[in-house]
C-alpha cells in the first residue's frame, strides 16, 4: 500500500521559515540608534519643550481656531521612529479641557547632537499612515 | 562516516518529528523577537529617562544662570543621583580657560566623570546661547539584568511550553488517533485469528471515524455474506441428501423394475415355451384322433363288405374321436375367453350334490375300467348354490377326469362336499395317485403344465399321459370367474388332493336356512 505524503518536511520547514521571514520583515527597524543617540535624541525634544513652555504652559497657535493655546506637558513616548535620516519623536499634552493633544516632533541631526525642526499637533495619523506606507520605521 | 538513521514506526513518533521541529522553529524565533523588542523597548524608556533629565537641567539652566546662582547646578545634578542608571554627571562652560574648565558641579560631588569611561554618556549644550555643556554618564547594567531576565524567562516559558505541547500532542494523538487506530487494529486481529467480527463503538465523525464505520460496513456485508453462504449450503446438503434418497429410491425402483422386468420375461419366455408346448401338444393331441377318425373312415371306404359289428365299432371311433376333438376344441375355446375376459357366466341356482353325483356318474365307468374305487360323500344336507351349472360341471369333471387319470389301477378317488365355518362351500377330490412333486404344483395349474418340465420345449414327449394340460388351469380359472379359488396339496407318496372354494354369498339363503334347521333337527 502506497503512503501518500501531502508536504515533504524539508518543504514544511522552508514554509515555515518563509511564513516566520515575511512575518517579521515589517517590524525590522531600518537604522540602528546608539543608547546615547537615543537619549540625545530625547534630550533634545524635552529641550524644545522646555524652552516653548512658558509659565508651565506649551504655548501654540490655533490656525482654526485662530487663537494661541496652552498645554500642560505629560509624558515623552519612548519609541523613536525614523524617516530617512530624521527622526520622528512623540510627546503627549493635555489641553485646557484636559483632552488629551498629541505632538509629533522632527528632528535632525545637528553636529553632535539634535535639533527639532517641525512640530506637527494633533497629526498623528499622518505619522501612522507614514509607518503603514513604509516611510517610517521604528529605530532600533 | 555515516551514521544509520533509525525511522521512527509508530505513528505518534512521527507526528511528534514533524510537530516538535515545527514548534521551535516557530516559538523560538518568536519569543526571541518578543524579548528583543522588550530590550528595544527598555532601552527606549531608558534613553528617555535620561534624556528627560538632561531636558529639565537644561531647561532649568537656561532660565537660570548657574554663575548667578550658587549652588544651582550643583542642586540640579544632585537631583539627579536618585536615578540607579546615572554613573556620574558634569557641567562643564565650554568658552573658559583651562584652569576654569573644571566643573561648575560634578555628580558625585567634587568627582564626577574623572575616572573611566564606562556605560553611555551624553554630552549636550546647555544654558543661555550653550556656556556649558552636560555631560550625562549611565550605565545600561539594568538593560542587561533585564536582557537576562528576559532570555531565562523566554528559555523558561519555551520549555514549558515544549514539554506541555509534547504532552498534550501526545495524549491528544494517542485519544484522537491512536484509540481509534487500536480498536482497528485488535478488530481485525481478532477477525484474522477467530474468524469472529465484532462492531467496533466509538466512531467520531472525523476521518478515522468514517473508517471505522466502513470497517464495520465491511464486517457486516461479510457476515451477512458468510450467513448467506452458510444458508446456501445448508440447502446444498438437504439438496444433497435428497438427491441422495432420491437416487436411492431410483435404484430401488430401477432394481423393483428390474425385478419386474425380469419377472416379465421370465413369463414372457415361459409363455412362449408355453405357446410351444401348446402348439406342440395341440398337434399331437389334435393328430391322435384325428389320425384315428381318418384312419376308421378309409378302412369303411375300402372295405365295402365289411361286417355291420365291426362297421359299428368303427364309426363309434370315428364318433369318440370327434367327440374328443370337440372336447379339446372346447376346453380352448373357454380357456381363451376366460383370459380375454369374455366367459359370461350364465348363473342358476343348482344343487350341490346332484351336481356332485351327476359328475361322479360321468366318470365312474371310466375309473371302474381303470380298476379304480370312486366314492362321493354329498353335503350332510342339500346346497343350493348359484353358479354357471357348465362351469361347474366342468370344473367337477375336470377334477374327476384328472384323479382317474392320474391315480394308478386299485387306487380310490373320493369326492366330498359341505360348508365350512365361514359359510364358504368347500368341495374337495382327493386320490392316493402319483401325486405331484412339490416343485411342479405352481407349474400344473399353468395351462399345459400336467406336471412335466415348463422349462422344455419337447416337454410333450416326456409327458406321462395323454391330454391337453387344460384341465387344471381351466378348472382354477372358472372357480376365481366364480370369486372362489382351487388349490393343491399333493406329494407324490400320498396322492393329490385338490380343493376348491366358492364364496358364502353363492349358498341360496332360503337353502342356507333350511339347511340349517336340518342341521340342527
Amino acid at each position: 500500500m502506497s503512503r501518500v505524503r501531502i508536504v515533504s518536511r524539508p518543504a514544511l520547514l522552508a514554509a515555515t521559515l518563509v511564513l516566520g521571514a515575511s512575518l517579521l520583515a515589517p517590524l525590522s527597524p531600518a537604522r540602528a540608534l546608539s543608547l546615547s543617540e537615543k537619549t540625545a535624541l530625547q534630550a533634545a525634544m524635552q529641550q524644545h519643550v522646555d524652552r516653548q513652555t512658558v509659565e508651565g504652559g506649551y504655548l501654540f497657535f490655533d490656525r482654526e481656531a485662530q487663537a494661541v493655546n496652552s498645554l500642560a506637558p505629560v509624558a515623552a513616548h519612548p519609541m523613536i521612529l525614523t524617516m530617512g535620516e530624521h527622526y520622528i519623536l512623540c510627546f503627549d499634552f493635555l489641553d485646557q479641557a484636559g483632552e488629551k493633544v498629541e505632538l509629533d516632533y522632527y528632528l535632525a541631526r545637528k553636529g553632535d547632537g539634535f535639533v527639532v525642526f517641525h512640530e506637527a499637533i494633533a497629526q498623528r495619523d499622518v505619522v501612522r499612515a507614514m509607518m503603514q506606507a513604509g516611510k517610517v520605521k521604528p529605530a532600533e | 562516516m555515516s551514521f544509520p538513521i533509525r525511522r521512527p514506526r509508530g505513528l505518534l513518533a512521527r507526528f511528534l518529528l514533524i510537530l516538535m521541529p515545527l514548534f521551535v522553529a516557530l516559538a523560538i524565533p518568536g519569543i526571541g523577537l518578543l524579548v528583543h523588542y522588550s530590550l528595544e523597548v527598555d532601552q527606549d524608556v531608558l534613553a528617555a529617562r535620561f534624556g528627560n533629565h538632561a531636558g529639565r537641567v537644561a531647561a532649568a539652566l537656561a532660565r537660570h544662570d548657574a554663575a548667578a546662582v550658587p549652588g544651582l547646578a550643583q542642586d540640579l545634578l544632585s537631583s539627579l543621583a536618585a536615578d540607579r542608571a546615572l554613573v556620574c554627571a558634569e557641567l562643564r562652560p565650554l568658552d573658559g580657560t583651562p584652569a576654569q574648565d573644571a566643573p561648575v558641579a560634578a555628580l558625585p560631588p567634587r568627582i564626577g566623570c574623572r575616572f573611566g569611561e564606562q556605560g553611555e554618556s551624553l554630552s549636550l549644550p546647555v544654558g543661555e546661547s550653550g556656556r556649558y555643556r552636560l555631560l550625562l554618564r549611565f550605565s545600561d547594567a539594568e538593560l542587561r539584568e533585564a536582557a537576562a531576565v528576559e532570555r531565562n524567562l523566554a528559555l523558561s516559558v519555551i520549555a514549558l511550553a515544549f514539554v506541555i505541547a509534547l504532552a498534550t500532542s501526545a495524549l491528544g494523538f494517542r485519544f484522537i488517533v491512536g484509540r481509534p487506530l487500536r480498536l482497528l487494529l485488535a478488530a481485525i486481529e481478532e477477525a484474522t485469528a477467530t474468524g469472529r467480527r465484532r462492531r467496533i463503538r466509538g466512531g467520531g465523525r472525523d476521518e478515522l471515524g468514517r473508517v471505522i464505520e466502513a470497517f464495520n460496513e465491511l464486517q457486516q456485508r461479510d457476515v451477512e455474506r458468510e450467513n448467506a453462504l452458510r444458508a446456501v449450503n445448508r440447502q446444498l446438503e438437504e439438496s444433497r441428501q435428497a438427491l441422495r434418497r432420491l437416487n436411492a429410491d431410483l435404484e430401488e425402483r430401477v432394481a423393483e423394475r428390474t425385478a419386474e422386468l425380469a419377472t416379465r420375461t421370465e413369463e414372457a419366455e415361459a409363455a412362449n415355451r408355453a405357446k410351444a408346448r401348446f402348439l406342440a401338444t395341440m398337434s399331437h393331441e389334435l393328430r391322435t384322433p384325428l389320425s384315428a377318425i381318418i384312419g376308421f373312415a378309409e378302412v369303411l371306404g375300402r372295405d365295402a363288405v365289411l361286417e355291420p359289428a365291426r362297421r359299428a365299432d368303427y364309426l363309434e371311433e370315428i364318433a369318440a374321436g370327434g367327440r374328443q376333438l370337440l372336447g379339446m376344441v372346447n376346453d380352448l375355446l373357454d380357456m381363451a375367453r376366460i383370459d380375454g375376459g369374455r366367459l359370461q357366466l350364465d348363473e342358476q341356482e343348482v344343487e350341490l350334490g346332484e351336481a356332485l353325483g351327476a359328475s361322479v356318474r360321468q366318470v365312474r365307468a371310466q375309473a371302474e375300467a381303470r380298476g379304480l374305487s370312486l366314492a362321493l360323500q354329498p353335503p350332510p344336507a342339500p346346497l343350493s348354490v348359484l353358479v354357471d351349472p357348465r362351469g361347474l360341471r366342468q370344473i367337477l369333471l375336470k377334477l374327476l377326469s384328472n384323479a382317474v387319470k392320474f391315480t394308478p389301477p386299485g387306487g380310490h378317488v373320493e369326492v366330498t362336499a359341505g360348508r365350512r365355518a365361514d359359510g364358504a362351500v368347500e368341495i374337495v377330490v382327493a386320490d392316493d395317485g402319483c401325486g405331484i412333486a412339490e416343485e411342479q404344483l405352481d407349474a400344473v395349474l399353468q395351462p399345459f403344465g400336467q406336471g412335466g418340465d415348463g422349462s422344455r420345449t419337447d416337454g410333450w414327449l416326456a409327458r406321462p399321459h395323454e391330454g391337453t394340460g387344460l384341465g387344471l388351469p381351466l378348472a382354477k380359472a372358472l372357480a376365481e370367474l366364480h370369486g372362489g379359488s382351487l388349490s393343491l396339496r399333493s406329494s407324490q407318496t400320498q396322492g393329490t388332493t385338490v380343493l376348491v372354494t366358492l364364496p358364502a354369498w353363492r349358498l341360496r339363503p332360503l337353502e342356507a336356512e333350511a339347511s340349517a334347521l336340518a342341521d340342527s333337527a
